[in-house]
Protein backbone atom coordinates (compact mmCIF):
# COMPACT_ATOMS: atom_id res chain seq x y z
CA UNK A 1 0.00 0.00 0.00
CA UNK A 2 2.84 2.39 0.89
CA UNK A 3 4.52 1.39 -2.35
CA UNK A 4 1.45 2.35 -4.38
CA UNK A 5 1.24 5.75 -2.72
CA UNK A 6 4.90 6.58 -2.86
CA UNK A 7 5.55 5.35 -6.39
CA UNK A 8 2.67 6.55 -8.49
CA UNK A 9 -0.07 7.84 -6.18
CA UNK A 10 -2.66 5.92 -8.10
CA UNK A 11 -6.07 7.55 -7.97
CA UNK A 12 -7.80 4.23 -7.28
CA UNK A 13 -5.45 3.55 -4.40
CA UNK A 14 -6.21 6.95 -2.90
CA UNK A 15 -9.92 6.21 -3.24
CA UNK A 16 -9.34 2.88 -1.53
CA UNK A 17 -7.54 4.57 1.35
CA UNK A 18 -10.16 7.28 1.67
CA UNK A 19 -13.24 5.11 1.68
CA UNK A 20 -12.39 1.50 2.36
CA UNK A 21 -9.72 1.77 5.03
CA UNK A 22 -11.79 3.70 7.57
CA UNK A 23 -14.55 1.13 7.20
CA UNK A 24 -12.03 -1.64 7.91
CA UNK A 25 -10.49 0.18 10.87
CA UNK A 26 -13.84 1.11 12.45
CA UNK A 27 -15.72 -2.05 11.49
CA UNK A 28 -15.75 -3.18 15.12
CA UNK A 29 -17.54 -0.04 16.33
CA UNK A 30 -21.12 -0.78 17.30
CA UNK A 31 -23.53 1.89 18.36
CA UNK A 32 -27.06 0.58 18.80
CA UNK A 33 -28.66 -2.06 20.95
CA UNK A 34 -32.26 -3.21 21.05
CA UNK A 35 -33.84 -6.19 22.78
CA UNK A 36 -37.00 -7.51 24.35
CA UNK A 37 -36.51 -7.35 28.09
CA UNK A 38 -38.15 -9.03 31.05
CA UNK A 39 -37.16 -7.99 34.57
CA UNK A 40 -38.25 -10.18 37.45
CA UNK A 41 -37.75 -9.00 41.01
CA UNK A 42 -38.11 -10.82 44.28
CA UNK A 43 -37.98 -8.23 47.01
CA UNK A 44 -36.85 -8.82 50.56
CA UNK A 45 -40.41 -8.26 51.85
CA UNK A 46 -41.53 -11.37 49.92
CA UNK A 47 -43.33 -9.50 47.12
CA UNK A 48 -42.55 -9.70 43.42
CA UNK A 49 -42.40 -7.36 40.44
CA UNK A 50 -42.50 -8.02 36.74
CA UNK A 51 -41.47 -5.46 34.12
CA UNK A 52 -41.67 -6.30 30.41
CA UNK A 53 -41.03 -4.39 27.23
CA UNK A 54 -38.29 -3.36 24.83
CA UNK A 55 -35.03 -1.58 25.53
CA UNK A 56 -33.38 0.79 23.06
CA UNK A 57 -29.91 2.25 23.52
CA UNK A 58 -27.72 4.33 21.25
CA UNK A 59 -24.27 5.01 22.63
CA UNK A 60 -24.03 8.34 20.77
CA UNK A 61 -27.25 9.77 22.23
CA UNK A 62 -26.58 8.10 25.62
CA UNK A 63 -30.30 7.69 26.25
CA UNK A 64 -31.80 4.47 27.52
CA UNK A 65 -35.36 4.13 26.27
CA UNK A 66 -37.69 1.50 27.70
CA UNK A 67 -40.94 0.92 25.81
CA UNK A 68 -42.82 -1.01 28.47
CA UNK A 69 -45.90 -3.14 28.03
CA UNK A 70 -46.18 -4.38 31.63
CA UNK A 71 -47.14 -3.45 34.38
CA UNK A 72 -48.19 -0.33 32.43
CA UNK A 73 -47.87 0.77 28.85
CA UNK A 74 -45.39 3.59 29.26
CA UNK A 75 -42.08 4.86 28.01
CA UNK A 76 -39.21 5.42 30.40
CA UNK A 77 -36.27 7.50 29.27
CA UNK A 78 -33.04 7.66 31.20
CA UNK A 79 -31.09 10.74 30.28
CA UNK A 80 -28.08 11.95 32.33
CA UNK A 81 -29.19 11.16 35.88
CA UNK A 82 -32.89 11.75 35.35
CA UNK A 83 -35.56 9.23 34.51
CA UNK A 84 -38.71 10.40 32.75
CA UNK A 85 -41.93 8.40 32.76
CA UNK A 86 -44.05 9.17 29.73
CA UNK A 87 -47.58 7.85 29.28
CA UNK A 88 -49.21 6.61 26.07
CA UNK A 89 -50.54 10.16 25.39
CA UNK A 90 -46.93 11.38 25.24
CA UNK A 91 -47.19 13.32 28.50
CA UNK A 92 -44.52 13.25 31.19
CA UNK A 93 -46.15 11.67 34.24
CA UNK A 94 -43.10 11.62 36.48
CA UNK A 95 -39.44 12.46 36.77
CA UNK A 96 -36.95 11.17 39.28
CA UNK A 97 -33.25 10.93 39.84
CA UNK A 98 -31.79 7.55 38.96
CA UNK A 99 -28.59 5.67 39.64
CA UNK A 100 -28.79 4.10 36.19
CA UNK A 101 -25.78 5.56 34.38
CA UNK A 102 -25.84 4.73 30.63
CA UNK A 103 -22.04 4.23 30.48
CA UNK A 104 -22.20 1.49 33.11
CA UNK A 105 -25.02 -0.53 31.62
CA UNK A 106 -24.38 -3.95 30.10
CA UNK A 107 -25.54 -2.64 26.68
CA UNK A 108 -23.05 0.24 26.58
CA UNK A 109 -20.21 -1.97 27.81
CA UNK A 110 -21.08 -4.70 25.29
CA UNK A 111 -21.26 -2.21 22.39
CA UNK A 112 -17.90 -0.72 23.33
CA UNK A 113 -16.28 -4.12 23.95
CA UNK A 114 -15.67 -3.39 27.62
CA UNK A 115 -18.06 -5.89 29.19
CA UNK A 116 -15.35 -8.46 29.94
CA UNK A 117 -13.84 -6.12 32.57
CA UNK A 118 -17.04 -4.15 33.24
CA UNK A 119 -15.27 -1.02 32.05
CA UNK A 120 -12.99 -1.03 35.10
CA UNK A 121 -9.81 -1.15 33.04
CA UNK A 122 -8.54 2.43 32.69
CA UNK A 123 -8.63 3.87 29.20
CA UNK A 124 -5.74 5.86 27.73
CA UNK A 125 -4.40 8.44 30.21
CA UNK A 126 -7.58 8.19 32.30
CA UNK A 127 -7.44 8.05 36.05
CA UNK A 128 -9.19 4.92 37.24
CA UNK A 129 -10.91 4.33 40.56
CA UNK A 130 -9.89 0.68 40.52
CA UNK A 131 -6.70 -1.20 39.78
CA UNK A 132 -6.00 -4.93 39.59
CA UNK A 133 -5.00 -6.32 42.98
CA UNK A 134 -4.85 -10.05 42.34
CA UNK A 135 -5.39 -12.50 39.47
CA UNK A 136 -6.06 -16.19 40.13
CA UNK A 137 -6.57 -18.98 37.65
CA UNK A 138 -9.10 -21.55 38.87
CA UNK A 139 -11.01 -24.49 37.41
CA UNK A 140 -13.98 -22.16 36.91
CA UNK A 141 -12.06 -19.48 35.02
CA UNK A 142 -9.98 -16.44 35.91
CA UNK A 143 -10.78 -14.49 39.08
CA UNK A 144 -9.57 -10.89 39.19
CA UNK A 145 -9.73 -8.83 42.36
CA UNK A 146 -10.02 -5.11 41.70
CA UNK A 147 -9.01 -2.82 44.54
CA UNK A 148 -9.46 0.97 44.89
CA UNK A 149 -6.47 2.61 43.22
CA UNK A 150 -5.90 5.23 45.94
CA UNK A 151 -6.27 5.40 49.72
CA UNK A 152 -8.93 8.10 49.50
CA UNK A 153 -11.10 5.78 47.36
CA UNK A 154 -10.69 2.94 49.88
CA UNK A 155 -12.77 4.97 52.35
CA UNK A 156 -15.73 4.90 49.96
CA UNK A 157 -15.33 1.90 47.64
CA UNK A 158 -14.84 -1.74 48.55
CA UNK A 159 -13.12 -4.41 46.46
CA UNK A 160 -14.68 -6.04 43.42
CA UNK A 161 -14.10 -9.67 42.50
CA UNK A 162 -14.72 -10.66 38.93
CA UNK A 163 -14.82 -14.06 37.28
CA UNK A 164 -14.31 -14.46 33.55
CA UNK A 165 -14.76 -17.68 31.61
CA UNK A 166 -13.29 -17.81 28.09
CA UNK A 167 -12.80 -14.01 28.25
CA UNK A 168 -16.50 -13.52 28.97
CA UNK A 169 -17.62 -11.83 32.17
CA UNK A 170 -19.36 -14.51 34.22
CA UNK A 171 -19.80 -13.14 37.73
CA UNK A 172 -19.03 -10.10 39.85
CA UNK A 173 -19.10 -9.55 43.58
CA UNK A 174 -19.09 -6.07 45.07
CA UNK A 175 -17.82 -5.68 48.62
CA UNK A 176 -18.35 -2.87 51.11
CA UNK A 177 -15.36 -1.07 52.63
CA UNK A 178 -15.78 -3.45 55.60
CA UNK A 179 -15.43 -6.47 53.28
CA UNK A 180 -19.09 -7.52 53.36
CA UNK A 181 -20.79 -8.67 50.15
CA UNK A 182 -23.23 -5.96 49.02
CA UNK A 183 -24.04 -7.14 45.52
CA UNK A 184 -23.57 -10.20 43.33
CA UNK A 185 -24.10 -10.18 39.58
CA UNK A 186 -24.11 -13.14 37.22
CA UNK A 187 -23.90 -12.87 33.42
CA UNK A 188 -25.07 -16.04 31.68
CA UNK A 189 -26.34 -17.39 28.36
CA UNK A 190 -24.25 -15.25 26.03
CA UNK A 191 -25.25 -14.67 22.43
CA UNK A 192 -23.09 -13.27 19.67
CA UNK A 193 -24.93 -10.82 17.44
CA UNK A 194 -22.86 -9.26 14.63
CA UNK A 195 -19.77 -9.85 16.76
CA UNK A 196 -21.18 -8.30 19.95
CA UNK A 197 -21.08 -10.72 22.87
CA UNK A 198 -24.07 -10.16 25.13
CA UNK A 199 -25.36 -12.06 28.20
CA UNK A 200 -29.09 -12.70 27.78
CA UNK A 201 -29.53 -13.60 31.45
CA UNK A 202 -28.30 -11.22 34.14
CA UNK A 203 -29.00 -11.96 37.79
CA UNK A 204 -28.35 -9.38 40.45
CA UNK A 205 -28.52 -10.05 44.18
CA UNK A 206 -28.46 -6.94 46.34
CA UNK A 207 -27.83 -7.37 50.04
CA UNK A 208 -28.73 -4.60 52.49
CA UNK A 209 -26.84 -3.81 55.69
CA UNK A 210 -29.47 -5.80 57.59
CA UNK A 211 -28.76 -8.81 55.36
CA UNK A 212 -32.03 -8.52 53.41
CA UNK A 213 -31.79 -9.85 49.86
CA UNK A 214 -33.41 -8.49 46.70
CA UNK A 215 -33.05 -10.73 43.67
CA UNK A 216 -33.44 -9.40 40.15
CA UNK A 217 -33.39 -11.59 37.06
CA UNK A 218 -33.20 -9.75 33.73
CA UNK A 219 -33.73 -11.73 30.55
CA UNK A 220 -33.06 -10.36 27.07
CA UNK A 221 -34.48 -11.81 23.86
CA UNK A 222 -34.28 -10.89 20.16
CA UNK A 223 -31.12 -8.82 20.53
CA UNK A 224 -30.59 -6.48 17.56
CA UNK A 225 -27.32 -4.62 17.02
CA UNK A 226 -27.01 -1.45 14.92
CA UNK A 227 -30.65 -1.28 13.91
CA UNK A 228 -31.20 1.16 11.03
CA UNK A 229 -34.83 2.09 11.61
CA UNK A 230 -36.82 3.28 14.67
CA UNK A 231 -34.43 6.22 14.86
CA UNK A 232 -37.01 8.40 16.64
CA UNK A 233 -37.03 5.97 19.58
CA UNK A 234 -33.25 5.86 19.95
CA UNK A 235 -33.07 9.67 19.99
CA UNK A 236 -36.30 9.99 21.99
CA UNK A 237 -37.22 13.62 22.60
CA UNK A 238 -38.71 13.96 26.05
CA UNK A 239 -41.94 15.99 25.68
CA UNK A 240 -42.09 19.34 27.45
CA UNK A 241 -45.77 18.90 28.31
CA UNK A 242 -46.53 17.27 31.62
CA UNK A 243 -49.68 15.47 32.67
CA UNK A 244 -52.02 17.14 35.17
CA UNK A 245 -51.17 14.41 37.72
CA UNK A 246 -47.46 15.23 37.64
CA UNK A 247 -48.15 18.97 38.06
CA UNK A 248 -50.18 18.45 41.25
CA UNK B 1 -10.81 -70.18 69.04
CA UNK B 2 -7.82 -68.51 67.43
CA UNK B 3 -9.53 -68.59 64.05
CA UNK B 4 -12.73 -67.13 65.51
CA UNK B 5 -10.69 -64.37 67.21
CA UNK B 6 -8.89 -63.70 63.91
CA UNK B 7 -12.18 -63.63 62.01
CA UNK B 8 -13.71 -61.29 64.56
CA UNK B 9 -10.72 -58.94 64.33
CA UNK B 10 -10.78 -59.05 60.54
CA UNK B 11 -14.49 -58.21 60.35
CA UNK B 12 -14.15 -55.40 62.90
CA UNK B 13 -11.15 -53.93 61.04
CA UNK B 14 -13.08 -54.08 57.72
CA UNK B 15 -16.07 -52.36 59.34
CA UNK B 16 -13.77 -49.77 60.94
CA UNK B 17 -12.05 -49.08 57.60
CA UNK B 18 -15.39 -48.82 55.85
CA UNK B 19 -16.68 -46.39 58.50
CA UNK B 20 -13.50 -44.32 58.15
CA UNK B 21 -13.95 -44.11 54.38
CA UNK B 22 -17.62 -43.10 54.77
CA UNK B 23 -16.61 -40.44 57.32
CA UNK B 24 -13.88 -39.05 55.01
CA UNK B 25 -16.32 -39.06 52.08
CA UNK B 26 -19.02 -37.29 54.11
CA UNK B 27 -16.51 -34.73 55.40
CA UNK B 28 -15.25 -34.00 51.89
CA UNK B 29 -18.83 -33.62 50.60
CA UNK B 30 -19.53 -31.21 53.47
CA UNK B 31 -16.36 -29.22 52.70
CA UNK B 32 -17.23 -29.14 48.98
CA UNK B 33 -20.74 -27.78 49.52
CA UNK B 34 -19.48 -25.40 52.18
CA UNK B 35 -16.89 -24.03 49.74
CA UNK B 36 -19.60 -23.56 47.09
CA UNK B 37 -21.92 -21.81 49.52
CA UNK B 38 -19.19 -19.49 50.79
CA UNK B 39 -18.00 -18.53 47.29
CA UNK B 40 -20.25 -15.67 46.18
CA UNK B 41 -18.91 -15.88 42.61
CA UNK B 42 -20.77 -19.17 42.18
CA UNK B 43 -24.38 -18.58 41.27
CA UNK B 44 -27.10 -20.11 43.38
CA UNK B 45 -30.11 -21.62 41.66
CA UNK B 46 -32.88 -19.02 41.82
CA UNK B 47 -35.28 -20.78 39.43
CA UNK B 48 -37.65 -21.75 42.25
CA UNK B 49 -37.85 -18.12 43.41
CA UNK B 50 -39.33 -17.01 40.09
CA UNK B 51 -41.64 -19.94 39.33
CA UNK B 52 -44.87 -17.97 39.86
CA UNK B 53 -43.49 -14.91 38.05
CA UNK B 54 -42.73 -17.17 35.07
CA UNK B 55 -46.46 -18.02 34.92
CA UNK B 56 -47.32 -14.30 34.88
CA UNK B 57 -44.65 -13.65 32.25
CA UNK B 58 -46.11 -16.40 30.03
CA UNK B 59 -49.60 -14.85 30.37
CA UNK B 60 -48.30 -11.40 29.31
CA UNK B 61 -46.23 -12.91 26.49
CA UNK B 62 -49.31 -14.68 25.16
CA UNK B 63 -51.23 -11.40 25.13
CA UNK B 64 -48.98 -8.30 25.18
CA UNK B 65 -52.04 -6.02 25.23
CA UNK B 66 -52.89 -7.13 28.78
CA UNK B 67 -52.73 -4.52 31.52
CA UNK B 68 -52.19 -5.08 35.21
CA UNK B 69 -55.91 -4.44 35.86
CA UNK B 70 -57.01 -7.07 33.37
CA UNK B 71 -54.57 -9.63 34.81
CA UNK B 72 -55.88 -8.87 38.32
CA UNK B 73 -59.39 -9.62 37.05
CA UNK B 74 -58.37 -12.84 35.32
CA UNK B 75 -55.76 -14.17 37.76
CA UNK B 76 -56.55 -12.61 41.16
CA UNK B 77 -55.03 -15.45 43.18
CA UNK B 78 -51.76 -15.48 41.23
CA UNK B 79 -51.23 -11.74 41.68
CA UNK B 80 -52.24 -11.96 45.34
CA UNK B 81 -49.61 -14.68 45.87
CA UNK B 82 -47.04 -12.47 44.16
CA UNK B 83 -48.00 -9.41 46.20
CA UNK B 84 -48.69 -7.46 43.01
CA UNK B 85 -51.51 -4.91 42.92
CA UNK B 86 -52.59 -2.27 40.42
CA UNK B 87 -50.30 0.32 42.04
CA UNK B 88 -47.15 -1.68 41.33
CA UNK B 89 -44.45 0.21 39.47
CA UNK B 90 -41.86 -1.00 37.02
CA UNK B 91 -38.44 -1.81 38.38
CA UNK B 92 -36.60 0.47 35.95
CA UNK B 93 -34.33 2.93 37.70
CA UNK B 94 -34.82 1.25 41.05
CA UNK B 95 -35.20 4.29 43.28
CA UNK B 96 -38.52 4.58 45.05
CA UNK B 97 -39.37 8.32 45.06
CA UNK B 98 -41.14 7.80 48.39
CA UNK B 99 -37.81 6.67 49.81
CA UNK B 100 -35.24 9.21 48.60
CA UNK B 101 -31.76 7.71 49.08
CA UNK B 102 -33.46 4.70 50.71
CA UNK B 103 -34.86 6.73 53.61
CA UNK B 104 -38.65 7.35 53.89
CA UNK B 105 -39.66 10.85 52.76
CA UNK B 106 -41.61 11.49 55.99
CA UNK B 107 -38.50 10.97 58.15
CA UNK B 108 -36.43 13.33 55.98
CA UNK B 109 -38.83 16.09 57.01
CA UNK B 110 -39.19 14.88 60.59
CA UNK B 111 -35.46 14.65 61.29
CA UNK B 112 -34.03 17.46 59.15
CA UNK B 113 -36.97 19.87 58.90
CA UNK B 114 -36.61 22.47 56.17
CA UNK B 115 -33.24 20.96 55.10
CA UNK B 116 -34.98 17.59 54.65
CA UNK B 117 -37.57 19.21 52.36
CA UNK B 118 -34.78 20.78 50.32
CA UNK B 119 -32.86 17.49 50.05
CA UNK B 120 -35.99 15.55 48.99
CA UNK B 121 -36.79 18.29 46.45
CA UNK B 122 -33.34 17.89 44.91
CA UNK B 123 -33.14 14.09 45.06
CA UNK B 124 -36.61 13.39 43.67
CA UNK B 125 -36.58 16.26 41.18
CA UNK B 126 -39.65 17.88 42.73
CA UNK B 127 -41.74 14.71 43.20
CA UNK B 128 -44.94 16.18 44.66
CA UNK B 129 -46.03 13.06 46.56
CA UNK B 130 -42.62 12.61 48.20
CA UNK B 131 -42.42 16.33 49.04
CA UNK B 132 -45.90 16.19 50.55
CA UNK B 133 -44.78 13.40 52.89
CA UNK B 134 -41.62 15.33 53.79
CA UNK B 135 -43.64 18.46 54.63
CA UNK B 136 -45.96 16.33 56.77
CA UNK B 137 -42.89 14.95 58.55
CA UNK B 138 -41.63 18.49 59.12
CA UNK B 139 -45.01 19.65 60.50
CA UNK B 140 -45.23 16.58 62.74
CA UNK B 141 -41.76 17.34 64.09
CA UNK B 142 -42.77 20.96 64.81
CA UNK B 143 -45.96 19.79 66.56
CA UNK B 144 -44.09 17.15 68.59
CA UNK B 145 -41.27 19.56 69.47
CA UNK B 146 -43.79 22.35 70.32
CA UNK B 147 -45.85 19.93 72.41
CA UNK B 148 -42.83 18.71 74.36
CA UNK B 149 -41.64 22.30 74.93
CA UNK B 150 -45.12 23.42 76.02
CA UNK B 151 -45.43 20.41 78.32
CA UNK B 152 -42.05 21.06 79.93
CA UNK B 153 -42.94 24.75 80.45
CA UNK B 154 -46.24 23.66 81.97
CA UNK B 155 -44.43 21.28 84.36
CA UNK B 156 -41.94 24.02 85.32
CA UNK B 157 -44.81 26.47 85.83
CA UNK B 158 -46.81 24.02 87.98
CA UNK B 159 -43.69 23.13 90.03
CA UNK B 160 -42.89 26.81 90.54
CA UNK B 161 -46.51 27.54 91.45
CA UNK B 162 -46.68 24.73 93.98
CA UNK B 163 -43.33 25.73 95.58
CA UNK B 164 -44.53 29.38 95.98
CA UNK B 165 -47.79 28.16 97.52
CA UNK B 166 -45.79 26.45 100.26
Amino acid sequence: MYIIISKKLNFRAVLFLLFLLPSIVFSQQFYRFRADVSIKDKLSNGTYRLTMGKIYYDKLYKKIVYKLIFPKKETMVVQDTTMFSINDKNLVVGTSRTFLIPEFTAFHLALTGQLSDYGLKPKNNEKSIYKIGKVEKTNNGVITTWIPSEDQYKKVFGNIRMQTINKRLDAMVFYSTKGEVVSQQYFKKYVNVKGVEFPTEVTMVSISEKGEKNIQLTTYKNVVIDQNNEDEIYRYKVPISRSAASKK
Amino acid sequence: MTFAWFLKNLVSSIILNFMKRILILLTSICFYFNSIASEPLQKEDFSAEFKKLNTLEAIVNANPALTIDSVIKEQPQLLKDLGINNEVKSSIGGDDPMKPAGFPAFWWGFCLGIWGILIVYLITDNDKAALNKTVKGCITAVVVYGGITALSYLIIFITALSSTAY
